[in-house]
């Protein structure tokens, strides 16, 4: 029995041996989030794209409360076996995040933690009760019921209550001028390929976003070289863009154009590659104009700026790898769900205040409610 | 093949019939007690793949095969439509799937007595007799399914692209028209608001601007 | 027989796995990661559709590996009048996993991937009618067998090259994988498998990498000449031009993004489906002329 039951946790730790992690980290420690990452990926470590798909959740930074309440969301929602790591204090350098990573594949792999905590995540009651997920909430519907009614063509017995105690979609306009079911739902302030600590609040119609309301905006997010900013902005966008590949390879050229390193030649290839992509630039065509410029318009010329500007930094401005808080809602209105997302990253590259850490695209980002509508028939 | 062999065949395709057709059945009255459009639906699916096995047991391949795959994309197609216009996208609110009962109760009775009583009454060996009198040249793809037996696949496909050709086009043209027109009536944008009021734009302003150059 | 249709099983599910990962032992780990995770369930789940999903992903993969000549002696586990209808039906059982598979936890990321799921069906389901209907029209039958004794003199994909070409996007559409990853794509958190953890997403993957593989499979056996070779012909031929399909799905995949669906439905319709009329037009009088 003994054999058997060691056999079993050997197969366990061999079966949890590469977990897949989620990186939150505060817009202020941005890099701290990157070489977290990074020395996740030397070890072979996926990155999750959703709670659902996380093991292991690192949380970099000294969170206000409604950003440690967002990282609090996340780890409710994964599964056990799961893992938490805090870095808070000044664990930057590599060695402390291995040992930190260590640590937390020993608890990852520690069964009777991981017993106790599985029956607590498991109940659906515990989840209803903190329904707004890290992607969004449909919790909070407001107006539309007097939007034409809501004729549901005789199905008697439909009427707008709440099932387990979720309120139901209201009425709205959608692009077509048509009174159709709308739903709410928040992205951020944490999600893989979005800038941390803004929350965007939509309103859709089926995918199709039909108003957009910044609710949040980064207060301090750190500034970088421009080549850093602009590679982290390229490979986000790669990778929410679905090339996986690319992204992969170029994901530690932030970091390499952080200490000033060029790229080699390997990235060059994949740079030059990703410049002349086709079918890249005919999916990114037409997403997030602005200036005259689409997303493929943008990636090109980061792309040519990596490439061309291997040799020298170009200015000593520092560099958000935030959007300007007023673009997000011009882009994102009138697009599909998802697109919205690669429209964000897109343009999440703006300029800092010279000299200091703070963004000088939002300095008030917390008060204003940037708004735009596009519910109205055209 | 002996005489034991073809009865127990016989006792096990009968068999077959009958469960599917129990299943088709109570499936379909699944359609109406479910409280949710996504169960009713595939309850819908299910009889249509019970059918569908039937079809198979009969020895109709194709058909059998055709209806699980036309069923599929139907009721796909109509999952669309259903969450697009009629409920909640993301909420799971029961409703029930039955409205006007009882003359919708009076309609499928007399349809379903009108179909059986049909079933029982037609003198089914004349028509096969004059189908395949229709149909049946005997030029079989591989000709090895016995001399008088036409392959089914094969006599569908006479009967659709022979005698019955006219009916098929007229009626696929009828579809697609409609299908069409009902788009372009239903859609409140014309080529003004596409290409500006003096239909001088180069480029249209859609809301969608597509994978295409238009 | 059996014996032969297991070991097909294990070696399509792992292929993609393998050849994606370039290695032996992720992708099992990867499996046993998810047979160890709790599963998981949001408020007012449709939880029957969920286990619908979960169940048919993988059946309809072995239901359309049923009629794949996977046998030792090159025989397929069924054999009937409408091979490539059946296919297809297998298939299209996908558009209902897929679907209830996003419905069924509640959320709007899967249930937003679902509907792109459909998006994308209603892009990639007539070109690749068409394409298996070209195979029907020039082997004369829907039977794989005639298929593959069509294909003795010359193999199918050099009298169809549109055909083939369209049957592998097509696969790699319904498998939601690679450039046409779309519904389940990292924009949408996963899209259709966000919510979804523990074993049932392992068996929707692997299901969906299972019908990946029988699609290169069939791809080999419809234009490939199936397990015809220049010297002795055998199932070791098939299993080799199946790895070679597959690698060069996973190569090019490298190559691409994610192509927006709602960008590759103007594609589809427009350029697409006509080419593959034309392609079954010219086959079909390449037949009339008793050139093939």
């Amino acid at each position: 029995m003994d054999l058997i039951a060691s056999t079993a946790n050997r197969l366990r730790g061999w079966a949890l041996g590469r977990p897949r992690v989620a990186v939150l980290a505060s817009p202020e420690r941005t890099s701290t989030g990157w070489r977290v990452e990074a020395a996740a990926a030397s070890r072979g470590w996926p990155r999750a794209g959703s709670p659902a798909d996380a093991d292991v959740l690192v949380v970099v930074g000294d969170h206000a409360t409604d950003l440690a309440r967002a990282c609090g969301l996340w780890w409710h929602h994964m599964t056990a076996p799961r893992s938490r790591v805090d870095i808070s204090g000044e664990a930057d350098h590599e060695s402390g995040i291995d040992e930190l990573l260590d640590a937390a594949l020993v608890r990852l792999r520690d069964r009777d933690t991981q017993r106790a905590a599985a029956t607590r995540t498991g109940e659906a009651a515990e989840l209803l009760e903190q329904r707004r997920t890290p992607h969004g909430s449909a919790d909070d519907q407001h107006g539309g019921h007097d939007v034409g009614g809501h004729d549901m063509g005789g199905h008697a017995g439909h009427d707008m209550g709440s099932v387990a105690g979720l309120s139901m979609a209201s009425t709205g306009q959608d692009r077509d001028g048509l009174a159709l079911d709308v739903l709410v739902h928040r992205w951020g302030p944490f999600l893989p390929g979005w800038p941390a600590g803004l929350v965007v609040r939509t309103t859709l119609s089926g995918d199709v976003v039909t108003s957009a309301v910044v609710e949040q905006g980064p207060s301090r997010p750190e500034t970088f070289p421009r080549p850093v900013a602009v590679a982290h902005a390229l490979v986000t966008v790669l990778d929410l863009a679905g090339w996986t590949e690319a992204a992969k390879v170029l994901s530690h050229v932030p970091l390499a154009r952080l200490d000033a390193i060029a790229p080699t030649g390997a990235e060059q290839r994949w740079l030059s590659r990703v410049r002349r992509s086709r079918t890249l630039r005919w999916a990114l065509r037409d997403v997030a104009v602005v200036d005259d410029q689409d997303a493929a318009d943008r990636v090109a010329q980061w792309c040519e700026e990596l490439l061309t500007g291997a040799k020298g930094g170009t200015g000593q401005v520092g560099w958000t790898v935030h959007p300007a808080a007023d673009l997000v809602p011009l882009v994102v209105v009138g697009t599909e769900l998802a697109r919205a997302r690669i429209a964000v990253a897109s343009l999440a590259l703006s300029p800092g205040r010279p000299g200091g850490t703070g963004s000088g695209a939002e300095p008030h980002a917390h008060h204003q409610h940037h708004h735009t509508d596009h519910g109205g028939a055209s | 093949m002996n005489a034991d062999a073809v009865a127990v065949s016989g006792v096990v395709d009968l068999v077959g019939v009958g469960a599917l057709g129990a299943v088709a059945v109570a499936l379909g009255v699944a359609v109406f007690v479910v409280d949710s459009m996504a169960r009713a639906t595939f309850a819908l699916l299910g009889s249509f793949v019970a059918v569908a096995g039937l079809l198979w047991t009969l020895g109709l391949a194709y058909l059998g095969a055709v209806t699980v795959l036309m069923m599929t994309v139907e009721m796909a197609v109509m999952a669309v439509f259903m969450v697009a216009f009629m409920m909640n996208p993301a909420g799971l609110m029961p409703m029930t799937m039955v409205h006007a009962g009882r003359s919708a109760a009076a309609v499928a009775t007399t349809v379903f007595v009108v179909l059986v009583v049909g079933v029982w009454v037609v003198d089914w060996s004349a028509v096969v007799a004059g189908a395949s009198t229709a149909t049946g040249d005997g030029m079989g793809p591989t000709g090895s399914a016995g001399a008088a037996m036409v392959e089914p696949t094969l006599q569908v496909g006479r009967a659709v692209m022979g005698s019955h050709m006219l009916v098929m086009l007229v009626v696929g043209v009828t579809l697609l028209a409609t299908i069409l027109a009902a788009t372009v009536l239903a859609t409140d944008r014309g080529r003004y608001d596409r290409f500006g009021d003096d239909l001088s734009r180069r480029r249209p302003d859609d809301p969608v601007t597509g994978g295409l150059p238009r | 027989m059996t014996a032969a249709t297991v070991l097909w099983v294990v070696v399509l599910a792992l292929l993609l796995p393998i050849l994606q990962t370039r290695s032996l032992r992720e992708p099992l780990r990867s499996g046993a990661r998810l047979l160890a995770e709790q599963p998981r369930r949001l408020p007012a789940p449709d939880v029957l559709l969920g286990r619908l999903a979960v169940v048919l992903v993988p059946s309809a993969a072995l239901l359309a590996l049923a009629v794949v000549p996977v046998g030792f002696a090159g025989a397929a586990w069924l054999s009937t009048s409408a091979d490539l209808v059946w296919f297809n039906a297998a298939e299209v059982l996908l558009w209902v996993a897929w679907w209830c598979a996003g419905w069924s936890p509640n959320s709007v990321l899967p249930l937003v991937g679902a509907y792109r799921f459909l998006a994308q069906g209603l892009s990639y389901e007539l070109p690749l009618m068409f394409s298996l209907i070209t195979v029907g029209v020039a082997a004369g039958s829907l039977r794989v067998s005639d298929v593959l004794l069509a294909q003795q003199g010359v193999w199918f994909v050099v009298v169809m090259p549109v055909a083939a070409a369209v049957f592998m996007c097509a696969a790699a559409a319904f498998a939601s994988w690679g450039p046409f990853a779309g519904p389940m794509g990292r924009d949408l958190g996963g899209g259709v498998l966000a919510e979804t953890t523990g074993p049932a997403r392992l068996a929707l993957s692997a299901g969906r990498a299972l019908f990946l593989g029988v699609a290169a499979a069939m791809t080999a056996t419809l234009f490939l000449g199936g397990p015809a070779g220049p010297v002795a012909s055998g199932w070791w031929w098939l299993l080799l031009k199946t790895v070679l399909v597959t690698a060069v799905m996973v190569a090019l995949a490298r190559r691409l993004p994610v192509l927006p669906p709602d960008r590759t439905v103007d594609v589809a319709w427009v350029v697409v489906l006509p080419l593959t009329i034309v392609q079954a037009l010219v086959v079909s009088v390449l037949v009339l002329r008793g050139v093939l």
